[in-house]
Formats: C-alpha cells, sequence, structure tokens
C-alpha cells in the first residue's frame, strides 16, 4: 500500500516535470520563429540564401542582423558549412536562443533547478536590502508567524476557556466572533499601519488577528464538550476549579486546541506570504514580489517551491503535538 | 447499630422544559444504612436508581430531602465517597496506573511520588491487574477497565462506596470473577457499599440488604429483602444456601408482578416538606412500613 502509493506519487511528479519541460521546449521554438516575421524572412531569401537556410540559420541561433550580414556577403548555407560553420564568419551562435528563453519564456524545470542550487548553495548571502539569500527571508517571515502565532494561543486559549466554560461569555461573545471572523486578515493590514505605524508589527498583527479564530473557536468547542463524566472524577476527588481545568479539561480538549492551532499555522502561513508582498521589504512573500518585478521566474518558482515545502513542515510540526496529545475516547 | 448514611424523604422533580409536566421519578424514599453494610439496589429502568446513587455521592441534588452521612449532609462530591459508575469513566489520556494514582494524589496531598505509587499498584494489584497496568484505556478489555475503576475506587478506602451497575457491560464470566473479587476486597476493607444492579443473584451474592424499588413516576423502595445466608458466599456455594431460592423467588415475583402495584399516589410534595422537616422526624414513614413488611416476609 504504502510502495504503491509512493510510486504513484513519484509518476505523478515525473509526469508532471515532463509536461512542465515539454511547456517550455515548445517556447523555445515558438520564440525562434515568432523572432523573424514572413517580410524579414523574404527579406533575407533575395540573396543566396533559401527559406530552409534561413530557418536553420534562426536555429543555430543567429539575430536577423546576423543573417542579413550573411545575406549581405553573398554566400549559401553550403558555402558556409563548407568554410567550416557560422563561426568562421565570426558570428557567436546561441546567444539569442538563450536569452530569449530566459527573459521571455517560462523557465524549464532544469532552469528552475539549477537556480534553486544556486540559491541553497548560500541561502545567507546579503548584498543590500534588495538582494538577500533565501534563509534570511525565511527567518523573518517564520519569525514574524512565530510571534504572532504565540500572541494568538496567549489570547485565544485562554478566552476560549471561559467562553466554553461560561455559556453566558458565549453567548455574549459569539456575535462578535462570528463577525470578525470571516474578515480577510488583510483587510486590517491598513487598519494596522496606521495604528501601529511600523511595517513589522503590522504584519505580525495580521497573524496574530488571522490565527486567533480557529484556535478560539475549537478551544471553546472542546471545552463545552468535555464530557461530564470526566468532570465528575475531577469533582469526587475535590479538585480545585483551577486543578479541574489544568488536569481534567485541559488534557480533555488538548487534541481539539492543538488541532484548531493546527489550522491556525496553515493560515498564518497563508497570509504572511501576502501580508509581506503589500508590506515589502523583507521577507519570502515580498522575495517572490522582487522576483517578479525583476522577472527572475526561475527563482520566484524556486521560492514558491520553498514556501510550499515550509508550509509543509510547519504543519508537520503541530501535527506531532496533535498525535502526542491526542486519546482514544472509551 | 447506629445508622451511617441515611436517606430522609427524598423526592427528585426533574422540571422539563417541553413537556409541561414536571416529572416526579420518586418521592419520599428514606432508608438507613449502617457502617459495613452491603446494600443492593433492584428496580426497573427508569426508577432513578441511578440518581438516587448520584444524589448520595453529592452529585446530584434531591428536590426534596436530604442525605446524611455520617451525621453530616451530603450537598456536594467528596472524597468521602468513592464512586464507579456504569462506564467506569477513566479519564482516556491517562494509564490505567496513571488513573489510579490520580484519585490516591488527590487524597493524600502530603504523600512522595513513590508512596503514592506503591500504594496504587497495591490495589491494581488487588483487582488482578499487574502487567497492564502502563496501558491506556483504549487498549484494555472491558473487564480489565471496570476492574482499573473499582481499583480507583478502592485505593480512595473511603468510608461509603457507590457502584453503579459496575458490571453491566460485562461479560458473563468476567462478571463472575469480578464479583468474587469484589466480595474478597469489601472483606478486606470492611466499607460501606450501595450497588445498584439489575442482577438478582449478583445482589443475593453480594447484599446484607436488597432495596427493591417500584416504577417510576413515583417510585419508592417498596420493600427492603434481609439475605439471610452466612458469609462469606460464593457462586459456587450460594444455590446450597437454604434461604437462596426463597429470596431469589421473591425479587423476581416482584420485579415481574409487583412491582406497579406499589405505586404512590402523588401527594403534594412542597407541603410534605413543611410539615415533616426531615431534620424533626428521626425515621420515615414509609421506611418504617417497608421494614416491617420485609422483615414479615422473610420469616414467612
Amino acid at each position: 500500500m504504502k510502495r504503491k502509493s509512493l510510486l504513484l506519487s513519484l509518476l505523478f511528479l515525473f509526469a508532471f516535470l515532463f509536461i512542465w519541460a515539454l511547456a517550455t521546449e515548445r517556447k523555445k521554438i515558438d520564440v525562434k520563429s515568432i523572432a523573424l516575421s514572413t517580410s524579414q524572412v523574404s527579406e533575407l531569401t533575395k540573396g543566396q540564401l533559401s527559406k530552409p537556410d534561413v530557418l536553420s540559420l534562426v536555429e543555430l541561433g543567429l539575430t536577423f542582423e546576423q543573417i542579413t550580414q550573411i545575406s549581405d556577403i553573398g554566400v549559401s548555407l553550403a558555402d558556409i558549412d563548407a568554410a567550416g560553420g557560422v563561426k568562421a564568419f565570426g558570428f557567436t551562435t546561441g546567444g539569442v536562443a538563450e536569452e530569449a528563453t530566459e527573459t521571455t519564456g517560462f523557465p524549464s524545470p532544469a532552469l528552475v533547478w539549477k537556480e534553486s542550487w544556486e540559491q541553497l548553495k548560500d541561502p545567507f548571502y546579503d548584498k543590500g536590502p534588495n538582494d538577500k539569500g533565501i534563509g534570511i527571508q525565511l527567518m523573518y517571515s517564520l519569525k514574524r508567524v512565530a510571534v504572532g502565532f504565540i500572541l494568538a494561543i496567549i489570547v485565544a486559549v485562554p478566552l476560549g476557556f471561559i467562553i466554553g466554560m461560561f455559556p453566558v461569555a458565549n453567548m455574549a461573545l459569539m456575535p462578535y466572533i462570528q463577525i470578525l471572523k470571516p474578515i480577510s486578515p488583510l483587510a486590517w493590514l491598513p487598519v494596522a499601519l496606521y495604528i501601529i505605524k511600523d511595517s513589522e508589527q503590522a504584519s505580525i498583527f495580521v497573524i496574530f488577528i488571522c490565527s486567533i479564530w480557529p484556535m478560539l473557536i475549537n478551544t471553546a468547542f472542546g471545552v463545552s464538550s468535555v464530557k461530564k463524566d470526566y468532570l465528575n472524577i475531577g469533582n469526587t476527588l475535590e479538585l480545585s476549579k483551577l486543578e479541574l481545568a489544568f488536569k481534567i479539561m485541559l488534557p480533555a480538549t488538548a487534541p481539539t486546541i492543538f488541532t484548531g492551532m493546527r489550522i491556525s499555522i496553515g493560515i498564518a502561513w497563508l497570509v504572511i506570504v501576502a501580508a509581506e508582498m503589500v508590506i515589502g521589504g523583507i521577507g519570502v512573500g515580498y522575495f517572490v514580489w522582487n522576483e517578479w518585478n525583476g522577472l527572475n521566474l526561475a527563482s520566484m518558482i524556486f521560492a514558491i517551491f520553498v514556501i510550499g515545502i515550509v508550509g509543509l513542515f510547519l504543519d508537520l510540526l503541530i501535527g506531532l503535538l496533535v498525535k502526542k496529545f491526542n486519546y482514544e475516547e472509551i | 447499630m447506629s445508622s451511617f448514611l441515611r436517606g430522609e424523604l427524598l423526592t427528585k422533580i426533574f422540571e422539563s422544559e417541553d413537556k409541561h409536566e414536571p416529572l416526579t421519578v420518586f418521592q419520599d424514599l428514606s432508608f438507613e444504612i449502617h457502617k459495613g453494610e452491603f446494600i443492593c439496589c433492584i428496580g426497573h429502568s427508569g426508577c432513578g436508581k441511578s440518581t438516587i446513587l448520584n444524589i448520595l455521592s453529592g452529585l446530584d441534588q434531591a428536590t426534596l430531602g436530604t442525605v446524611l452521612l455520617d451525621g453530616k449532609v451530603v450537598d456536594r462530591p467528596g472524597l468521602d465517597k468513592a464512586v464507579v459508575f456504569q462506564n467506569h469513566s477513566l479519564l482516556p489520556w491517562l494509564s490505567a496506573l496513571k488513573n489510579v494514582e490520580f484519585g490516591v494524589a488527590a487524597k493524600h496531598r502530603d504523600w512522595t511520588k513513590s508512596k503514592v505509587h506503591q500504594h496504587s499498584v497495591d490495589f491494581l494489584k488487588l483487582c488482578s491487574l499487574k502487567e497492564t497496568i502502563d496501558r491506556k484505556p483504549s487498549q484494555l478489555s472491558g473487564g480489565m477497565r471496570q476492574r482499573v475503576g473499582l481499583a480507583r475506587a478502592f485505593a480512595l478506602e473511603s468510608e461509603l462506596l457507590l457502584l453503579d451497575e459496575p458490571f453491566g457491560a460485562l461479560d458473563a464470566l468476567t462478571r463472575g470473577s469480578i464479583q468474587d473479587e469484589l466480595v474478597n476486597i469489601c472483606r478486606q476493607t470492611e466499607q460501606t457499599v450501595f450497588m445498584i444492579t439489575h442482577d438478582v443473584d449478583e445482589a443475593i451474592l453480594l447484599a446484607d440488604r436488597i432495596f427493591l424499588m417500584s416504577n417510576g413516576p413515583y417510585a419508592t423502595i417498596s420493600e427492603i429483602i434481609n439475605v439471610d445466608i452466612p458469609k462469606p458466599r460464593s457462586r459456587t456455594n450460594l444455590f446450597k444456601a437454604k434461604n437462596y431460592y426463597a429470596t431469589r423467588n421473591h425479587i423476581i415475583d416482584f420485579l415481574v408482578n409487583r412491582c406497579n402495584e406499589t405505586r404512590e399516589k402523588p401527594t403534594t410534595p412542597g407541603k410534605k416538606k413543611i410539615s415533616f422537616p426531615p431534620e424533626v422526624s428521626p425515621q420515615a414513614e414509609g421506611s418504617d412500613i417497608a421494614l416491617t413488611a420485609s422483615s414479615k416476609k422473610v420469616a414467612s
């Protein structure tokens, strides 16, 4: 079962890479045929060169101007071959074709791999404010998420306990929670920027506000649905209210709370990328936007993969906690 | 013998929101239980047996009437009353051992960790649990879970042990062996036990006296039967005892034929409380009648 699924996963990966490679390969040829318009081709074929000759020169990577020079000299392709190729005429080949794919075409898997390797070789380089390694960018993003997330835990878990324990608090606060919850965290960004006047803290606030809801709602739900039997055990043992909360309610609701955290961290990681794109400065979100602005598509795609992989690890991390504190109801 | 646990004119009324008529489950229950006695309570479903047990444990409150344990009013749950619920109520995130330790540590707050551990292990051993004590409840069989629940209750060494159909969910074989252990442990600890059961043989095996309850609503204790079979009893020799079949037939006859007859006509309970405050009447009227009735029947 496990082997089968692994094989299938790898199959999907290879299929994806193959299609990607194929798609970007085609783009290269397209670029070349577009490079010369029909009027240009007819102009070039006025001399010794035939139409297939022109196309094969384009295949070699020569520009319109270079081929015009060859045409002006008045040699045919056979003459060029006899003289030892286009290089004998002092033309550099390949330049056009490569440049064309790098700047205008979508990068091929190989190119992204090469770029990723370059980035991963030195993830912590720092060449000024707009050129820092992916490691530094990640550290900033993770720090913002961590601070916002921990603040959210500090607020959401105790508040969730109160809402879960006292139906009055539940009824009084639920309308506000229901209104605030569906607001996109990014909508808070201008408000936060205006009030706090610090982009770093504003992005932390956005993470805080988006992480708080799943944890709050899950904690409240978990606490309110703690089995009465468990509380009865505590009561017959004359536990104090505080002991009841920490020794019975907390372990009983831990799986639900951690599940809420798992949802929260996922949302936080989604939101930080968007927030950093808006705020700018530093962070993976800004990195992606910056690479887009510089049209470094390979680097941008690499960053997108990195975001996905880091998100996966964050989820696994909280998933481990869920598993550790999970118990089987009897 | 002085009474150790006593219920005085207990009435439980459940207010219902959708139905306009409030439901009186039982009315004017009075009984006395002596120290060291083993009481079994038998009745059909819905007569309020579990509610009585919850009131005795302090987890629930009677609408009218009081429960006195050793002269003190029972108004809250506490360590002097150990309870084993129908569904054993173990904390599923703790191992069997930790479940017992949890109770022991709550009772003896000044004990060291090793002392709590030793005490817990001793009582788990008493309930024939040794190898499996580090497992979580979900990894234990139904019988083992019930033993852990009993071990936790015994380890508290409370004066009063309340058992709510503790063997209800067990198969006959497991039930038998745990019953034997219960007999042994109760002989050693000399605890006062109030146990709810559906099983007539179980009641005869374990009880000194059996409370027979009429059907609800307006249920009451119709008869109290003295089980006149010498202790120690065992499952194997119980059937040879002289009074066994007489007692058994009497109970079954009650459960099949007579449990509906004794239903009292509803009176206004509010009035009654004012006219007979429980503190004033040393022995309740209903209980007196029941006692004489039962003694006659056992004698005949």
